[in-house]
């Protein structure tokens, strides 16, 4: 019987011991330097562009951290709080870098706040009409020149295949198809493949893909390819031009991204948004949710995406056009399709 | 090739626990238990969560062979109490237990005992890491200890069971690994891990003290408790629990 005794004493001291053994690492105190450590060294584990941002901005992340640990002090409040770790992130440049709390968003969208628009939505909505498609996230038309027109804001709930095959086949007799995807932030990079892949007849390498394996700022996986496959259903033969702005970003960068490898297409526009991380979420000890870049995606070359991608041609919104009630770069546009048209068809 | 070869040794293993099933009487029992529980899962979040765990237990027992099926489900908070995460998990366990010792009413016995776990954490508010799958087959060494005794002139049996994760294989996502390269452009990253006591160092443990009642009834009492912990692909795991169950003989 004591023997019993001495082995279940024993279990239950091993039982303490084990539970030891896996913990958190991260700084727990919900205290000023507690969430900013727990953001700094969160970020500083987990973040994929910190090389990228130091080569392009100059970032050290060491030095960040040593600046805005010196703004802090044990009485400030919690809005205070916010604004230093915000901008402490906000040093990344990153439209995916986020600070989330129930009262505010931190953020950093310079990347289209400091710049043109290029994009005036009750003027695109004239060219759409009364008339037009709706098929998920797919608003489209017919223009009076016989081009087609297909606005798609969002990736995020749509285009399903079956959608997009219904609109080619819809839209097949045009000339030539626009696709406008300006102010589109972004959504799933399944509806973005499911669109571009009805633009190829054969499979395209398109990028490459890889993903952080440990906390160090270059512990990263072998770059994998990515493929764009053709579509089963409807796939348009004919020439495209994709229009683009400054607040295309994430999942419509790599719409943009996809289509930059397909011949038929030309980009139109500005530069996009960039936003090639896949974001991952955690949080700081307050509760505060933290956004970051964690997978990055590249191009064909291996060359980095996450600031932008150039257009074929740049176009900006011409003021004329504008009180004219025109759109400059649906009608740029307009006039590459119809001339790519005339030319295959004398 | 490791994987491989642990894989090999498990399929080799397993069949001495799913022996043939004796032809002697059995008892089933069933279980059902609420407690505390404590999970943190890097993947995720880098705090653990906490909340209330409700599982379900069927056991059978035959003299030498025993099928565990568990059931569990745990909404969790957590630390700054504004975001839940919920975990679920379903397991299943056969094991073949050897005489060890039998002295008066104390009997002892242990032996190997093939795990299943299949399982998955929610977090409501992550985005592109919105939950963590769990699956794991392993090879686990199984200990049951029952003492009887006899108080205010009834019998009593008190048992104890002690389960520990020595080899198998686990999945696991890598580090900074999203779903849409594992499942959408099905990229493998090392997401079948061999699992060991150094990146699994791990145990289940249940003590329960049997009522006997008239008619060949029982009634059980107990504490079950499950230290799960995993570090795999530098992602850290850790499930911790404690649990009150209650039990009927079927």
């Amino acid at each position: 019987m004591k023997k019993l005794f001495h082995i279940i004493i024993s279990i239950i001291g091993v039982t303490f011991m084990l539970s030891a053994c896996v913990d958190e690492e991260l700084p727990t105190a919900d205290t000023p330097q507690g969430n900013l450590d727990a953001l700094w060294q969160l970020m500083d584990e987990r973040y994929c562009f910190f090389d990228y941002k130091k080569a392009e901005l100059g970032v050290d992340w060491n030095e960040v951290h040593d600046r805005y640990r010196k703004k802090l002090s044990p009485k400030m409040t919690t809005l205070q709080l916010f604004e230093v770790c915000c901008a402490m992130i906000a040093e990344l440049k990153d439209g995916h870098v986020n600070l989330g709390a129930s009262f505010n968003l931190g953020r950093n969208w310079s990347y289209w706040e400091d710049e043109p628009e290029n994009y005036y939505d009750s003027i695109a909505r004239s060219y759409l009409g009364h008339e037009y498609g709706i098929a998920s996230s797919l608003r489209y038309t017919v223009l009076d020149d016989n081009i087609g027109y297909v606005r798609c804001s969002s990736f995020e709930n749509g285009p399903g295949d079956g959608n997009v095959s219904n609109v080619l086949a819809i839209l097949a007799p045009c000339n030539g198809l626009i696709i406008d995807i300006r102010n589109n932030g972004g959504g799933s990079l399944v509806h973005a493949d499911n669109l571009a892949s009805h633009f190829t007849n054969e499979k395209v390498l398109v990028g490459y893909i890889y993903h952080k394996t440990g906390k160090g700022h270059n512990d990263f996986s072998a770059m994998k390819a990515e493929y764009l496959e053709p579509a089963k259903g409807t796939r348009w033969q004919k020439p495209v031009v994709v229009i683009t702005n400054r607040q295309c970003f994430s999942a419509a960068n790599d719409f943009v991204k996809m289509m930059h490898c397909l011949p038929n297409v030309t980009l139109l526009g500005d530069k996009t948004g960039g936003g090639s991380g896949m974001p991952f979420t955690q949080e700081i000890p307050c509760g505060w949710s933290v956004r970051y870049s964690a997978v990055v995606s590249v191009d064909k070359d291996k060359q980095h995406i996450e600031f932008g991608i150039e257009p074929d041609v740049k176009v900006s919104m011409d003021m004329t056009d504008v009180n004219r009630k025109k759109d400059t770069l649906i009608e740029r546009a307009r006039a590459i399709l119809n001339q790519k048209h005339a030319s295959t068809n004398p | 090739m490791a994987v491989k070869r642990v894989l090999y040794i498990l399929l080799a293993l397993l069949p001495t626990c799913l022996m043939a099933q004796e032809k002697q009487e059995s008892t089933t029992r069933l279980f059902v238990g609420g407690g505390w529980a404590n999970v943190m899962d890097t993947y995720l979040s880098p705090y653990s969560y906490k909340g209330f765990r409700a599982e379900l237990l069927i056991e059978r027992q035959y003299e030498h062979t025993m099928h565990r099926t568990t059931v569990h489900a745990s909404p969790l908070e957590n630390p700054a109490g504004n975001v839940n995460e919920y975990d679920f998990g379903v397991s299943y366990g056969v094991a073949h237990h050897y005489q060890m010792l039998k002295k008066g009413p104390f009997n002892l016995k242990a032996g190997p005992m093939g795990y299943m776990y299949l399982g998955c954490i929610y977090n409501e508010r992550n985005g592109n890491n919105p939950a963590q799958a769990k699956l794991s087959l392993m090879l686990d060494a199984s200990v049951l200890a029952t003492y009887d005794f006899r108080l205010w002139r009834k019998d009593f049996q008190l048992e104890y069971a002690l389960d520990i994760p020595c080899i198998g294989l686990a999945y696991s996502p890598q580090f900074g690994q999203s779903y849409y390269e594992e499942f959408v452009l099905g990229n493998y990253d090392h997401n079948c891990v061999f699992a060991h006591p150094f990146n699994t160092p791990s145990m289940r443990q249940r003590l329960v003290i049997d009522f006997k009642l008239k008619n060949r009834k029982c009634l059980y009492l107990g504490y079950d408790s499950e230290l799960y912990q995993t570090k795999y692909n530098e992602l850290r795991h850790h499930s911790y629990s404690h649990s009150i169950i209650l039990g009927i003989k079927l």
